[in-house]
């Protein structure tokens, strides 16, 4: 009986799983985890609740005078679109580069994930300092543009400085989940969609990419949640008239001492994230092949 | 022709995957390349799909040259081994899948997928995804898959090797009627012998990138043309030696005469290797009488195995010589290991390998010439 089940499944299904895998004495193991994210997040994010709520009068007034704000209401904007571009370039740039790093030979592959890992491991400091000396008036990028006649381009202290700054430093966060699921997709499947008459373009855009779908949303939501938080890099790169959520939160809680205001700010903040991140879920949950349809 | 390779190779750097293969394959006909693991057949098919470029040679299809012919413009289906059907789509989108890459209008499509499903007796699964069937169902997918578009050849690279004995028996028989009711060519390839003998029209044989015999599953299992088919295809007991002058017999290296049918006296002096089939063989217990023409070879029971229709029976001749005897399973053998008995069998039961050159050089097929079956 057991030898007809194995042959009946699925080859590169997982596994079933034992039924009491997860019965509680296992679960003591995720205790230490679990009070460290009670200390270190739980409480601070309950202590800053409580602070919208009650600083500097109680109420929703915080939030309410918020919402009314057009500079708040731009700079969540700004906020979303600059993540949304650093979203999109990760994914220009990362798609092709996971890709290759399926179809390349092991000693490539190798040195194509250290190639997008080493500036992971360099300093976030060290790493916009260099880019803003690339990328100021005078630096080599533009010096090299003037002596080719294109001219000097304004590549810093705007969005496209952030944006160039920000898609490096979340590169490896939207490759790695992209190349995590692609290296699973089965490549015969193009195989067969050539057999059944299928142009290799065509078999790539209607087998491959459908597939790797769960990979590149995976990437790109944690590229753009991470990217609504980032403060060096555009108080680096960037301008105060191009300012990022973050740096207006920066900016009321340790100049104007607006403890409530900011706190609110980051509600807000981390409301739209996680609605953005639920409608991503749905969506996916909406076609089941793309959750777990790669083998 | 349906198919013909012309002194078709491929090599990878510098490896010899298939080395100059001749063949032809009639329009209707069901070809199985069986042969061990690593002997080129699934390379060989490969060529044939357009999914590998042969190094050299050319392959026609009805006529035409198609080795340069991409594989979405070949129009030939093909089943895998490991199905690969694709997981996102239902099991109707994946069997429509080759209809629409033709613009094949969508009523016309409902109607040959379902034509394609009743083929292979999965109505009603229409919507499942191939996660939620069994390999033998996805298997029977893929081919209504691969047959949707009524491809004039229709390749199989090892398709029931992943399923379990039952179920590759029943799908055995259910390709064997498909291949009947359409009338298709059919290629296939496996290493299981038993797979290929029921199936096929005609065997190709192939060891280290060539093909060793082609021939119908008869010619292959009474006629082998060399000593590897004869040991690839069914149990068989060779013996070594040099065909005597008279060319009626063999005489062994250890000096032994085999009695065997005639070759004709001109082959004389040329090695030989003589194999006899375990079923045609029979083992009296020492001394019985038996009739006169027989082959006789003395030895003790080594071993005796029942396995349900037969029994097997091991029998040592000498510290280096055990033959393998079957004997039907429905009569008491009456022997036990340690039992000395009588081997016998008749002459003409046996098969006559000779090889080119003296005796020495047995291991060697018997021809290296590429065979070409027309």
């Amino acid at each position: 009986m057991t030898a007809t089940l194995q042959a009946e499944r699925r080859p590169g299904s997982p596994a079933p799983r034992v039924r009491g895998d997860s019965s509680a004495p296992w679960l003591l193991l995720l205790l230490p985890a679990l009070v460290l994210l009670a200390l270190c997040f739980v409480y601070p994010l309950a202590r800053l609740l409580v602070a919208s709520l009650q600083d500097p009068v109680p109420g929703v007034g915080n939030y309410t005078d918020l919402l009314r704000s057009q500079v708040f209401r731009n700079v969540l904007g700004r906020t979303f679109l600059t993540s949304a571009i650093v979203c999109l370039t990760c994914f220009v740039l990362g798609y092709p580069y996971a890709y290759l790093m399926t179809v390349v030979s092991r000693r490539t592959r190798s040195l194509l994930l250290a190639v997008v890992l080493i500036p992971f491991w360099t300093s976030l400091m060290v790493r916009t300092f260099s880019w803003l000396v690339l990328l100021q008036d005078n630096g080599v990028i533009n010096d090299t543009l003037a002596a080719l006649g294109v001219g000097r381009l304004e590549l810093v202290r705007n969005t496209t400085g952030v944006t160039i700054g920000m898609a490096q430093v979340m590169l490896p966060f939207a490759v790695l989940p992209m190349y995590a699921v692609m290296q699973k997709i089965d490549r015969r499947l193009l195989r067969a969609a050539e057999s059944c008459g299928a142009k290799p373009v065509s078999a790539f855009a209607r087998i491959y990419f459908p597939l790797s779908l769960p990979g590149v949303a995976a990437g790109m939501s944690i590229t753009f949640v991470v990217s609504l938080g980032f403060f060096i890099t555009p108080q680096l790169l960037g301008s105060p008239s191009n300012a990022m959520l973050s740096q207006l939160m920066y900016t009321e809680i340790t100049q104007l001492g607006k403890w409530g205001y900011g706190a609110a700010m980051g509600f807000i903040l981390l409301a739209t994230a996680l609605i953005i991140l639920g409608l991503v879920r749905v969506a996916s949950r909406a076609r089941p092949a793309l959750a777990g349809g790669a083998k | 022709m349906a198919l013909s390779l012309r002194s078709v190779r491929k090599e990878y750097g510098g490896q010899v995957a298939v080395d100059m293969i001749t063949l032809d394959i009639a329009p209707g006909e069901f070809m199985t390349f069986l042969g061990p693991s690593g002997s080129g057949k699934t390379t060989t098919l490969n060529m044939i799909a357009g999914f590998v470029q042969p190094s050299a040679g050319e392959i026609f299809m009805g006529g035409r040259e198609i080795s340069r012919v991409p594989c979405h413009k070949r129009g030939i289906g093909m089943v895998f081994q490991n199905y690969a059907l694709f997981p996102h789509m239902t099991v109707e989108q994946n069997v429509a899948y080759p209809l629409k890459q033709r613009k094949v209008p969508a009523n016309v499509r409902r109607e040959r997928v379902s034509a394609a499903l009743g083929l292979v007796q999965l109505q009603g699964m229409e919507r499942r995804r191939p996660a939620q069937l069994s390999g033998g169902q996805q298997q029977r997918v893929a081919l209504a898959r691969a047959l949707v578009y009524r491809p004039p050849v229709l390749l199989m690279d090892e398709p029931l090797g992943a399923l379990d004995k039952r179920l590759r028996e029943t799908l055995q028989f259910e390709i064997k009627r498909i291949h009947d009711e359409l009338g298709i060519t059919f290629v296939y390839v496996t290493h299981d012998q038993d797979e290929a003998l029921l199936l096929s029209d005609r065997i190709a044989v192939f060891k280290d990138g060539r093909i060793e015999q082609v021939g119908t599953a008869e010619d292959l299992y009474e006629r082998p043309a060399t000593t590897f088919v004869a040991e690839f295809v069914g149990d068989s007991n060779v013996f070594h030696g040099t065909l005597a002058a008279s060319g009626t017999s063999v005489r062994l290296d250890d000096g032994r005469e085999l009695r065997v049918p005639g070759c004709g006296a001109s082959s004389a002096g040329r090695g030989a290797a003589v194999v006899l089939r375990p079923e045609r063989a029979r083992v009296l217990v020492y001394g019985e009488a038996a009739q006169p023409s027989c082959q006789r070879l003395s030895g003790v029971v080594a071993s005796v195995h029942y396995m349900g229709s037969a029994r097997r029976i091991e029998v040592e001749i000498d510290p280096r010589r055990r033959m393998l005897v079957k004997e039907p399973a429905d009569r008491p053998s009456g022997v036990h290991p340690g039992d000395p008995v009588d081997v016998c069998w008749q002459a003409e039961d046996c098969a006559v390998i000779l090889s080119d050159e003296g005796h020495g050089t047995h291991r060697e097929p018997a021809t290296r010439r590429p065979v070409s079956a027309t």
